[in-house]
Protein backbone atom coordinates (compact mmCIF):
# COMPACT_ATOMS: atom_id res chain seq x y z
CA UNK A 1 0.00 0.00 0.00
CA UNK A 2 1.46 3.39 -0.94
CA UNK A 3 1.55 6.51 1.22
CA UNK A 4 -1.43 8.13 -0.50
CA UNK A 5 -3.61 5.07 0.11
CA UNK A 6 -2.54 4.99 3.75
CA UNK A 7 -3.37 8.65 4.22
CA UNK A 8 -6.75 8.22 2.57
CA UNK A 9 -7.53 5.19 4.75
CA UNK A 10 -6.50 7.10 7.87
CA UNK A 11 -8.75 10.00 6.89
CA UNK A 12 -11.70 7.73 6.24
CA UNK A 13 -11.19 5.99 9.59
CA UNK A 14 -10.94 9.32 11.39
CA UNK A 15 -14.08 10.51 9.63
CA UNK A 16 -15.99 7.37 10.64
CA UNK A 17 -14.84 7.70 14.25
CA UNK A 18 -15.83 11.38 14.24
CA UNK A 19 -19.26 10.49 12.83
CA UNK A 20 -19.83 7.91 15.56
CA UNK A 21 -18.65 10.26 18.29
CA UNK A 22 -20.83 13.09 17.05
CA UNK A 23 -23.95 10.94 16.73
CA UNK A 24 -26.78 12.10 19.00
CA UNK A 25 -26.93 10.14 22.23
CA UNK A 26 -23.38 8.82 22.00
CA UNK A 27 -20.96 9.96 24.66
CA UNK A 28 -18.41 8.58 27.04
CA UNK A 29 -20.04 7.43 30.29
CA UNK A 30 -18.22 10.18 32.19
CA UNK A 31 -19.69 12.76 29.81
CA UNK A 32 -23.15 11.21 30.23
CA UNK A 33 -22.78 11.48 34.00
CA UNK A 34 -21.72 15.11 33.88
CA UNK A 35 -24.56 16.04 31.51
CA UNK A 36 -27.11 14.03 33.53
CA UNK A 37 -26.27 15.70 36.82
CA UNK A 38 -25.91 19.14 35.23
CA UNK A 39 -29.44 18.75 33.84
CA UNK A 40 -30.88 18.60 37.37
CA UNK A 41 -28.67 21.38 38.69
CA UNK A 42 -29.95 23.60 35.91
CA UNK A 43 -33.57 22.48 36.34
CA UNK A 44 -33.52 22.96 40.12
CA UNK A 45 -30.90 25.63 40.77
CA UNK A 46 -32.06 26.11 44.39
CA UNK A 47 -31.87 22.43 45.33
CA UNK A 48 -28.43 20.92 46.02
CA UNK A 49 -27.80 17.86 43.89
CA UNK A 50 -27.20 15.76 47.01
CA UNK A 51 -30.72 16.52 48.27
CA UNK A 52 -32.23 14.45 45.44
CA UNK A 53 -31.34 11.30 47.35
CA UNK A 54 -34.69 11.86 49.07
CA UNK A 55 -36.52 11.60 45.75
CA UNK A 56 -39.76 13.53 45.43
CA UNK A 57 -39.38 14.65 49.03
CA UNK A 58 -36.58 16.94 47.94
CA UNK A 59 -39.04 18.74 45.67
CA UNK A 60 -42.23 18.90 47.72
CA UNK A 61 -42.12 20.37 51.21
CA UNK A 62 -45.58 19.17 52.29
CA UNK A 63 -44.91 15.60 51.23
CA UNK A 64 -41.49 15.79 52.86
CA UNK A 65 -43.03 16.64 56.22
CA UNK A 66 -45.37 13.63 55.98
CA UNK A 67 -42.46 11.40 55.01
CA UNK A 68 -40.30 12.59 57.90
CA UNK A 69 -43.16 11.86 60.26
CA UNK A 70 -43.33 8.33 58.87
CA UNK A 71 -39.56 7.92 59.30
CA UNK A 72 -40.05 8.34 63.08
CA UNK A 73 -41.31 4.76 63.04
CA UNK A 74 -39.78 3.42 59.83
CA UNK A 75 -41.83 0.62 58.30
CA UNK A 76 -38.68 -1.10 56.98
CA UNK A 77 -37.28 -1.56 60.49
CA UNK A 78 -38.57 -5.11 60.86
CA UNK A 79 -36.95 -6.10 57.56
CA UNK A 80 -33.63 -4.63 58.72
CA UNK A 81 -33.76 -6.62 61.96
CA UNK A 82 -34.68 -9.81 60.11
CA UNK A 83 -31.87 -9.14 57.66
CA UNK A 84 -29.34 -8.75 60.45
CA UNK A 85 -30.28 -12.15 61.82
CA UNK A 86 -30.08 -13.78 58.40
CA UNK A 87 -26.77 -12.10 57.69
CA UNK A 88 -25.21 -13.33 60.94
CA UNK A 89 -26.28 -16.95 60.47
CA UNK A 90 -23.28 -19.15 59.72
CA UNK A 91 -23.55 -21.28 56.60
CA UNK A 92 -23.93 -25.02 57.34
CA UNK A 93 -20.70 -25.78 55.48
CA UNK A 94 -18.81 -23.02 57.25
CA UNK A 95 -18.33 -19.40 56.37
CA UNK A 96 -20.87 -16.62 56.20
CA UNK A 97 -21.99 -13.69 54.09
CA UNK A 98 -19.36 -11.58 55.85
CA UNK A 99 -16.63 -13.97 54.70
CA UNK A 100 -17.98 -14.14 51.17
CA UNK A 101 -18.74 -10.49 50.37
CA UNK A 102 -16.20 -7.74 49.81
CA UNK A 103 -14.01 -6.26 52.48
CA UNK A 104 -16.02 -3.91 54.65
CA UNK A 105 -19.12 -6.12 54.56
CA UNK A 106 -21.92 -5.61 55.41
CA UNK A 107 -21.36 -2.00 54.26
CA UNK A 108 -20.89 -2.91 50.58
CA UNK A 109 -24.03 -1.64 48.86
CA UNK A 110 -22.06 1.21 47.28
CA UNK A 111 -19.99 -1.30 45.29
CA UNK A 112 -22.96 -2.68 43.36
CA UNK A 113 -23.90 -3.18 40.62
CA UNK A 114 -20.55 -3.78 38.99
CA UNK A 115 -19.34 -5.36 35.84
CA UNK A 116 -18.01 -8.88 36.30
CA UNK A 117 -15.36 -9.26 33.60
CA UNK A 118 -15.12 -13.01 34.07
CA UNK A 119 -18.84 -13.61 33.67
CA UNK A 120 -19.08 -10.85 31.07
CA UNK A 121 -22.15 -9.31 32.67
CA UNK A 122 -23.38 -6.96 35.34
CA UNK A 123 -23.46 -8.35 38.87
CA UNK A 124 -25.93 -6.98 41.39
CA UNK A 125 -25.86 -7.24 45.17
CA UNK A 126 -28.72 -9.75 45.06
CA UNK A 127 -26.74 -11.96 42.71
CA UNK A 128 -23.63 -11.67 44.88
CA UNK A 129 -25.63 -12.78 47.92
CA UNK A 130 -27.01 -15.76 46.05
CA UNK A 131 -23.54 -16.64 44.78
CA UNK A 132 -22.38 -16.75 48.41
CA UNK A 133 -25.17 -19.22 49.14
CA UNK A 134 -24.43 -21.35 46.09
CA UNK A 135 -20.72 -21.45 46.95
CA UNK A 136 -21.69 -22.78 50.38
CA UNK A 137 -24.04 -25.40 49.01
CA UNK A 138 -27.21 -23.52 49.90
CA UNK A 139 -30.20 -22.94 47.64
CA UNK A 140 -30.35 -19.41 46.21
CA UNK A 141 -33.06 -17.13 47.53
CA UNK A 142 -35.87 -16.05 45.21
CA UNK A 143 -35.12 -12.49 44.21
CA UNK A 144 -38.60 -11.31 45.18
CA UNK A 145 -38.54 -13.17 48.50
CA UNK A 146 -38.88 -11.52 51.91
CA UNK A 147 -35.53 -13.02 52.93
CA UNK A 148 -33.73 -11.32 50.04
CA UNK A 149 -35.53 -8.05 50.82
CA UNK A 150 -34.48 -8.35 54.47
CA UNK A 151 -30.84 -9.12 53.69
CA UNK A 152 -30.54 -6.21 51.26
CA UNK A 153 -32.37 -3.90 53.68
CA UNK A 154 -29.82 -4.71 56.39
CA UNK A 155 -26.87 -4.24 54.04
CA UNK A 156 -28.36 -0.94 52.80
CA UNK A 157 -28.76 0.26 56.38
CA UNK A 158 -25.15 -0.62 57.16
CA UNK A 159 -24.05 1.15 53.96
CA UNK A 160 -25.78 4.42 54.79
CA UNK A 161 -23.52 7.41 54.35
CA UNK A 162 -21.31 5.67 51.79
CA UNK A 163 -21.10 7.20 48.34
CA UNK A 164 -21.55 5.58 44.95
CA UNK A 165 -18.23 5.54 43.12
CA UNK A 166 -18.80 3.01 40.39
CA UNK A 167 -15.86 2.55 38.05
CA UNK A 168 -16.44 4.00 34.62
CA UNK A 169 -17.03 1.17 32.15
CA UNK A 170 -14.13 0.90 29.76
CA UNK A 171 -13.91 -2.64 28.43
CA UNK A 172 -16.15 -3.35 25.42
CA UNK A 173 -18.49 -5.77 27.22
CA UNK A 174 -18.99 -3.35 30.12
CA UNK A 175 -19.61 -0.49 27.72
CA UNK A 176 -22.14 -2.62 25.85
CA UNK A 177 -23.99 -3.36 29.11
CA UNK A 178 -23.92 0.33 30.01
CA UNK A 179 -25.20 1.35 26.57
CA UNK A 180 -27.95 -1.27 26.78
CA UNK A 181 -29.11 0.20 30.09
CA UNK A 182 -28.87 3.71 28.73
CA UNK A 183 -30.94 2.84 25.66
CA UNK A 184 -33.59 1.20 27.82
CA UNK A 185 -33.74 4.28 30.02
CA UNK A 186 -34.44 6.68 27.16
CA UNK A 187 -36.65 4.40 25.04
CA UNK A 188 -40.38 4.94 25.00
CA UNK A 189 -42.31 1.73 25.52
CA UNK A 190 -45.76 0.42 26.37
CA UNK A 191 -49.12 1.55 25.06
CA UNK A 192 -48.75 4.87 26.87
CA UNK A 193 -45.46 5.47 25.03
CA UNK A 194 -43.38 6.53 28.03
CA UNK A 195 -39.65 6.23 28.62
CA UNK A 196 -38.12 6.33 32.11
CA UNK A 197 -36.82 9.72 31.07
CA UNK A 198 -40.31 10.94 30.12
CA UNK A 199 -41.22 11.19 33.80
CA UNK A 200 -37.88 11.64 35.49
CA UNK A 201 -36.13 14.06 33.13
CA UNK A 202 -38.63 15.58 30.74
CA UNK A 203 -41.37 16.08 33.35
CA UNK A 204 -39.35 15.97 36.57
CA UNK A 205 -40.85 18.03 39.38
CA UNK A 206 -44.29 18.08 37.79
CA UNK A 207 -47.34 16.34 39.21
CA UNK A 208 -48.59 13.01 37.85
CA UNK A 209 -52.03 12.86 39.38
CA UNK A 210 -51.26 13.32 43.10
CA UNK A 211 -47.58 12.37 42.86
CA UNK A 212 -44.55 14.61 42.37
CA UNK A 213 -42.17 13.22 39.77
CA UNK A 214 -38.73 12.73 41.32
CA UNK A 215 -35.27 13.28 39.88
CA UNK A 216 -33.47 10.20 38.58
CA UNK A 217 -30.23 11.46 40.09
CA UNK A 218 -31.40 10.09 43.44
CA UNK A 219 -33.04 6.94 42.15
CA UNK A 220 -30.38 4.40 43.04
CA UNK A 221 -29.49 5.62 46.53
CA UNK A 222 -32.24 4.29 48.75
CA UNK A 223 -33.10 0.69 47.83
CA UNK A 224 -34.68 -1.53 48.97
CA UNK A 225 -37.80 0.45 49.80
CA UNK A 226 -40.89 -0.13 51.89
CA UNK A 227 -43.74 1.06 49.67
CA UNK A 228 -47.18 1.58 51.13
CA UNK A 229 -48.84 0.19 48.04
CA UNK A 230 -46.72 -2.98 48.27
CA UNK A 231 -47.14 -3.32 52.03
CA UNK A 232 -43.60 -4.71 52.13
CA UNK A 233 -39.97 -4.01 51.33
CA UNK A 234 -39.15 -4.45 47.65
CA UNK A 235 -36.27 -4.02 45.27
CA UNK A 236 -35.36 -1.52 42.59
CA UNK A 237 -36.18 -4.17 40.00
CA UNK A 238 -39.65 -4.54 41.47
CA UNK A 239 -40.04 -0.81 40.92
CA UNK A 240 -38.79 -1.18 37.33
CA UNK A 241 -41.50 -3.79 36.82
CA UNK A 242 -44.11 -1.47 38.28
CA UNK A 243 -43.02 1.42 36.07
CA UNK A 244 -43.25 -0.80 32.99
CA UNK A 245 -46.69 -2.03 34.02
CA UNK A 246 -47.88 1.53 34.59
CA UNK A 247 -47.15 2.44 30.97
CA UNK A 248 -48.71 -0.86 29.82
CA UNK A 249 -45.46 -2.45 28.76
CA UNK A 250 -44.75 -6.06 29.60
CA UNK A 251 -42.51 -6.14 32.70
CA UNK A 252 -39.34 -8.24 32.73
CA UNK A 253 -38.16 -10.61 35.44
CA UNK A 254 -36.28 -9.27 38.45
CA UNK A 255 -32.55 -9.66 37.81
CA UNK A 256 -33.07 -10.16 34.09
CA UNK A 257 -30.06 -9.02 32.10
CA UNK A 258 -31.97 -6.01 30.76
CA UNK A 259 -32.93 -4.78 34.24
CA UNK A 260 -29.40 -5.38 35.54
CA UNK A 261 -28.02 -3.29 32.69
CA UNK A 262 -30.60 -0.62 33.47
CA UNK A 263 -29.54 -0.65 37.14
CA UNK A 264 -25.91 -0.40 36.04
CA UNK A 265 -26.60 2.70 33.93
CA UNK A 266 -28.88 4.31 36.50
CA UNK A 267 -26.49 3.72 39.38
CA UNK A 268 -23.58 5.09 37.37
CA UNK A 269 -25.69 8.21 36.82
CA UNK A 270 -25.95 8.36 40.65
CA UNK A 271 -22.19 8.37 41.14
CA UNK A 272 -21.19 10.79 43.87
CA UNK A 273 -24.56 10.48 45.62
CA UNK A 274 -24.79 9.34 49.23
CA UNK A 275 -26.60 6.11 50.03
CA UNK A 276 -29.61 6.45 52.32
CA UNK A 277 -31.40 3.16 52.10
CA UNK A 278 -33.53 1.47 53.04
CA UNK A 279 -36.28 4.02 52.64
CA UNK A 280 -40.02 4.36 52.77
CA UNK A 281 -42.25 5.61 50.00
CA UNK A 282 -46.00 5.84 49.57
CA UNK B 1 -78.08 27.82 3.16
CA UNK B 2 -74.80 27.82 5.06
CA UNK B 3 -76.60 26.56 8.18
CA UNK B 4 -78.21 23.73 6.22
CA UNK B 5 -74.87 22.66 4.81
CA UNK B 6 -73.34 22.70 8.28
CA UNK B 7 -76.26 20.67 9.60
CA UNK B 8 -75.92 18.16 6.77
CA UNK B 9 -72.22 17.82 7.46
CA UNK B 10 -72.88 17.21 11.16
CA UNK B 11 -75.45 14.54 10.35
CA UNK B 12 -73.04 12.91 7.93
CA UNK B 13 -70.31 13.03 10.58
CA UNK B 14 -72.53 11.37 13.15
CA UNK B 15 -73.50 8.73 10.58
CA UNK B 16 -69.86 7.98 9.87
CA UNK B 17 -69.15 7.60 13.59
CA UNK B 18 -72.17 5.30 14.06
CA UNK B 19 -71.17 3.15 11.11
CA UNK B 20 -67.64 2.99 12.46
CA UNK B 21 -68.85 2.02 15.92
CA UNK B 22 -71.35 -0.59 14.85
CA UNK B 23 -69.07 -1.80 12.11
CA UNK B 24 -66.55 -2.99 14.72
CA UNK B 25 -66.85 -6.69 15.18
CA UNK B 26 -67.97 -7.46 11.69
CA UNK B 27 -66.29 -8.35 8.46
CA UNK B 28 -67.74 -6.20 5.69
CA UNK B 29 -70.91 -5.94 7.76
CA UNK B 30 -71.21 -9.75 7.96
CA UNK B 31 -70.98 -11.90 11.07
CA UNK B 32 -67.32 -13.01 11.32
CA UNK B 33 -66.60 -16.71 10.93
CA UNK B 34 -64.78 -18.60 13.68
CA UNK B 35 -61.84 -19.40 11.41
CA UNK B 36 -61.49 -15.73 10.48
CA UNK B 37 -61.34 -14.78 14.16
CA UNK B 38 -58.83 -17.54 14.82
CA UNK B 39 -56.66 -16.28 11.98
CA UNK B 40 -56.61 -12.73 13.40
CA UNK B 41 -55.77 -14.09 16.87
CA UNK B 42 -52.98 -16.17 15.39
CA UNK B 43 -51.55 -13.17 13.54
CA UNK B 44 -51.78 -11.05 16.71
CA UNK B 45 -49.86 -13.71 18.64
CA UNK B 46 -47.14 -13.75 15.99
CA UNK B 47 -46.94 -9.95 16.02
CA UNK B 48 -46.76 -9.95 19.83
CA UNK B 49 -43.86 -12.40 19.68
CA UNK B 50 -42.09 -10.11 17.25
CA UNK B 51 -42.73 -7.08 19.48
CA UNK B 52 -41.35 -9.02 22.45
CA UNK B 53 -38.25 -9.99 20.51
CA UNK B 54 -37.69 -6.28 19.96
CA UNK B 55 -38.19 -5.63 23.69
CA UNK B 56 -41.47 -3.82 23.14
CA UNK B 57 -44.30 -6.15 24.13
CA UNK B 58 -47.38 -4.33 25.37
CA UNK B 59 -49.31 -5.86 28.26
CA UNK B 60 -52.68 -4.96 26.72
CA UNK B 61 -52.06 -7.19 23.71
CA UNK B 62 -52.04 -10.36 25.85
CA UNK B 63 -55.20 -9.19 27.59
CA UNK B 64 -56.98 -8.69 24.26
CA UNK B 65 -55.77 -12.05 22.97
CA UNK B 66 -57.13 -13.78 26.08
CA UNK B 67 -60.45 -11.95 25.69
CA UNK B 68 -60.64 -12.96 22.04
CA UNK B 69 -59.85 -16.60 22.80
CA UNK B 70 -62.43 -16.75 25.60
CA UNK B 71 -65.11 -15.16 23.43
CA UNK B 72 -64.25 -17.46 20.53
CA UNK B 73 -64.56 -20.48 22.80
CA UNK B 74 -67.95 -19.20 23.91
CA UNK B 75 -68.91 -18.65 20.24
CA UNK B 76 -69.36 -14.92 20.82
CA UNK B 77 -67.87 -14.15 17.45
CA UNK B 78 -68.56 -10.41 17.32
CA UNK B 79 -66.89 -9.91 20.71
CA UNK B 80 -64.03 -12.20 19.76
CA UNK B 81 -63.49 -10.35 16.49
CA UNK B 82 -63.35 -6.96 18.22
CA UNK B 83 -60.84 -8.19 20.82
CA UNK B 84 -58.73 -9.93 18.18
CA UNK B 85 -58.64 -6.77 16.08
CA UNK B 86 -57.51 -4.76 19.11
CA UNK B 87 -54.84 -7.35 19.87
CA UNK B 88 -53.60 -7.22 16.31
CA UNK B 89 -53.61 -3.42 16.23
CA UNK B 90 -51.72 -3.02 19.53
CA UNK B 91 -49.16 -5.65 18.53
CA UNK B 92 -48.49 -3.85 15.25
CA UNK B 93 -48.26 -0.51 17.06
CA UNK B 94 -45.72 -2.03 19.47
CA UNK B 95 -43.58 -3.17 16.54
CA UNK B 96 -43.82 0.28 15.00
CA UNK B 97 -42.82 1.81 18.35
CA UNK B 98 -39.74 -0.41 18.44
CA UNK B 99 -38.78 0.68 14.92
CA UNK B 100 -39.14 4.36 15.70
CA UNK B 101 -37.46 4.14 19.09
CA UNK B 102 -34.46 2.24 17.80
CA UNK B 103 -32.95 5.59 16.88
CA UNK B 104 -35.11 8.33 18.37
CA UNK B 105 -34.20 7.48 22.00
CA UNK B 106 -30.88 9.18 21.41
CA UNK B 107 -32.58 12.56 21.04
CA UNK B 108 -33.56 12.44 24.74
CA UNK B 109 -30.09 12.03 26.18
CA UNK B 110 -28.98 15.23 27.91
CA UNK B 111 -25.79 16.75 26.57
CA UNK B 112 -23.30 19.15 28.07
Amino acid sequence: MNTTSCTTLTRITALLVAMVLSAPGWAEPAQDLAAFQKFYQKRFPDIPLAAHKDGAYALDEAKREQWLEMEDFPPYEIAVDDGAELYDEAFPGGGSYADCLDEGAPAVKQLYPRFDSTAGQVETLEQALNQCRLDSGLEPLAYESEEMAALTAYIAMESRGRVFELASPTEPAALAAYESGKQFYYTRRGQLNFACSSCHLQSVGMMLRAERLSAAVGHATHWPVYRGKWQRVGSLHKRFQECNEQVRAEPLDEQSETYRNLEYFLTYMNNGMELNGPASRK
Amino acid sequence: MKTMVEHALRVAGVAVVLVACFGIGSVNGQEPKAEEVAAVISQAQADLMQARSLGHGWSVTSTYIQEAESALAAKQLEVAWAAAERASLTAKQAIRQAEVESSSWQDRVPSL
